[in-house]
């Protein structure tokens, strides 16, 4: 077991290294990653509610929907990983993916390896751009030693999960379509309106929220905000991360399936 | 299947299924609605054995097959019908024991990370294959000095020459030191000494650790010099298997006669080299193929009638031997 640890370690460094080479490339996605979404953030919501000072929308201050929106911004920065996953569908068009059937090892976990690295990487940035603005403003309330802070980290553990099963499957969908960028384009746009990125959940119909309880999304981007800037324990929002695990769970076994389906049509084609 | 063999086939066969569309732009929008798929077969069923510590060329135009039943030994594409056993596994089952004792290396195809130095990703191929720290060392150290790349290890895989890349992607399948290699083109695009050091490889590789080995190229140099038994494919079928050289003396009854003028000829001439296959290197240059019981003859005619300053004989270079099989594959029956 200590060996299959070594070999995940050794596969997380080499994507760290690999993101490291171009290091002007690298210093600036850093940069990038933890200041420009907060920093937008901002200047957008401040806009938004400087000219209608005092009033709310569906409950929520200027400084809620700011802290709302800037919580959600760095929770998105730990689930959307800019990372080799993203470049299954092509590896599996291009042949790319034979290195990986040689190996004595699987493509998944390899991938995943590398996923954990670039999370690393992502992470890291993301932190910076908290800790930056923790230090100048005081958008960003946090409680960490209520229990909604805690909840709200392994939400967004499992979220990551949830979004790196989801686009390792999605790329799986090569082995039979050619061309899946549309795909990828609809999941996300879908996905970052379902999960509450623009409106907050609770600012939708009833229906809609009833039907969201049961979808992942929420809990990747609304339930996380929500519960890490709240004093008070949240704990209707806490089944969420027994529903994310379930999702997790499930996309997990789809993928093997499909997994499994794909590689008995793969032909190696461009090799 | 028995122990004997490092590679056992029995109607290994495979079948790919392709479309193929009208051209233009009003071809593209048919192929919305409607595509005619068809089944094309790339391998018909084929027969191989390969003792342990053989090496077998696998020869064959583009699109003999050769390729895929490479893939197909390696575990990585499925095959349509029979089966195969490599190192005592079944390839498909992608077991890892089965991983552990074959390597792939394919010219065309980089499987280290690009844009990482080498050394990182041999790091990466340590873990997975599991070799302690001082077995590892040791082999890169041997492999990387009989390949003369040892002072490249550090630099981005990306920033060296096709060779060079070549000799790393080498390193990176043989590290785990596997019984089976597969070679699919692996000079492909070298130039002569680097072709020459990867032979010069292989060989050593082949006697220091007995490994088996299959080899396909487009570089009858690299069958020549490492392949003493040889399997020829013509679309997809198994047209030769034996000795390298029954296959040359059963196609090369004839010489290659070269005559070189003291001027420049006419064409003309062509009527009296009628059935020899002329072919022109200069106005002053051509080589013959000749049958060899008119070599004397011949070589008196041409001494005799024509104004020749020097000539050469020697055997039929077996690249224009298999040119001609690919020509014409009766030539074999």
């Amino acid at each position: 077991m200590t060996h299959v640890f070594a070999t995940w370690w050794a596969a997380v460094r080499i994507e760290i290294g690999r993101l490291m080479e171009y290091r002007w490339n690298f210093l600036f996605r850093m940069a990038v990653v933890s200041l420009v979404p907060l920093v937008v953030k901002i200047y957008l919501w401040s806009a938004v509610f400087a000219s209608t000072a005092g009033a709310q929308i569906g409950g929520y201050t200027g400084d809620s929907m700011l802290a709302y929106q800037l919580w959600g911004a760095v929770f998105i920065l730990f689930v959307e990983v800019r990372t080799t996953v993203d470049n299954v569908s092509t590896d599996i068009r291009h042949g790319r993916i034979t290195r990986y059937l040689l190996f004595p090892i699987s493509m998944f976990e390899i991938t995943t390896c590398q996923y954990v690295g670039s999370l690393l990487v992502q992470g890291a940035g993301a932190l910076v751009g908290v800790a930056a603005v923790l230090a100048f403003t005081n958008a960003m309330p946090v409680y960490p030693l209520s229990s909604n802070f805690w909840i709200a980290l392994a939400m967004v553990g499992l979220a990551s999960v949830f979004w790196y099963l989801t686009h390792f499957v999605v790329g799986l969908l090569a082995f039979w379509l050619e061309e899946l960028w549309t795909f990828f384009v609809l999941f996300q746009v879908a996905a970052r309106f379902l999960a509450g990125n623009p409106i907050p959940i609770d600012l939708f119909p009833a229906w809609f929220r009833t039907a969201s309880l049961y979808l992942p999304f929420q809990w990747i981007f609304y339930a996380p905000a929500r519960l890490v800037m709240s004093p008070e324990p949240m704990p209707e929002l806490w089944q969420g991360v027994p529903i994310l695990a379930a999702w997790c769970l499930a996309m997990f076994l789809v993928m093997r399936f499909v997994w499994r389906r794909g590689l008995k049509m793969y032909t190696a084609a461009g090799i | 299947m028995s122990d004997d063999f490092a590679i056992e086939c029995r109607g290994l066969a495979k079948k790919f299924r392709t479309y193929s569309r009208q051209e233009g732009l009003w071809g593209s929008v048919r192929a919305l609605f409607r595509r005619e798929y068809r089944d094309v077969a790339a391998l018909a069923p084929f027969d191989l054995e390969v003792r342990r510590g053989e090496i077998v060329g696998l020869l064959g135009a583009n699109g003999a097959g050769k390729t895929t039943c490479m893939k197909m030994l390696a575990g990585i594409i499925v095959p349509t019908a029979g089966e195969a056993r490599v190192g005592g596994h079944i390839p498909e089952r992608r077991e890892n024991a089965f991983k552990r004792k074959i390597a792939l290396v394919m010219g065309q195809k980089a499987q280290l990370w690009w844009d990482l130095p080498a050394i990182d990703s041999y790091r990466l191929l340590k873990e997975i294959y599991e070799i302690p720290e001082t077995e590892f060392r040791a082999r890169l150290d041997q492999l990387a000095g009989l390949l003369q790349v040892s002072k490249l290890l550090g630099i981005q895989i990306r920033r060296l020459s096709l060779g060079e890349r070549m000799k790393m992607e080498i390193i990176a399948c043989l590290l785990h030191r596997p019984e089976v290699v597969l070679l699919d083109e692996p000079t492909i695009g070298l130039d002569i000494n680097a072709q020459e050091t990867i032979r010069e490889f292989f060989r050593q590789y082949q006697r220091d650790f007995g490994a088996t080995i299959l080899l396909t190229s487009h570089y009858m140099a690299d069958v020549e010099a490492l392949c003493p038994r040889v399997v020829l494919l013509v679309e997809g079928a198994k047209r030769y298997d034996g000795p390298i050289r029954v296959l040359a003396d059963r196609l090369g009854h004839k010489k290659r006669l070269t005559l070189r003028f003291d001027r420049e000829m006419p064409r003309g001439n062509d009527g009296l080299f009628a059935g020899l296959d002329p072919e022109w290197k200069s106005a002053n240059e051509v080589e013959l193929s000749v049958p060899r019981e008119r070599l004397k003859e011949l070589c008196a005619r041409f001494l005799r009638e024509l104004p020749v300053q020097d000539f050469q004989t020697s055997e039929v270079p077996f690249e224009k031997v298999v040119g001609s099989i690919m020509e014409n594959p009766d030539l074999l029956t």
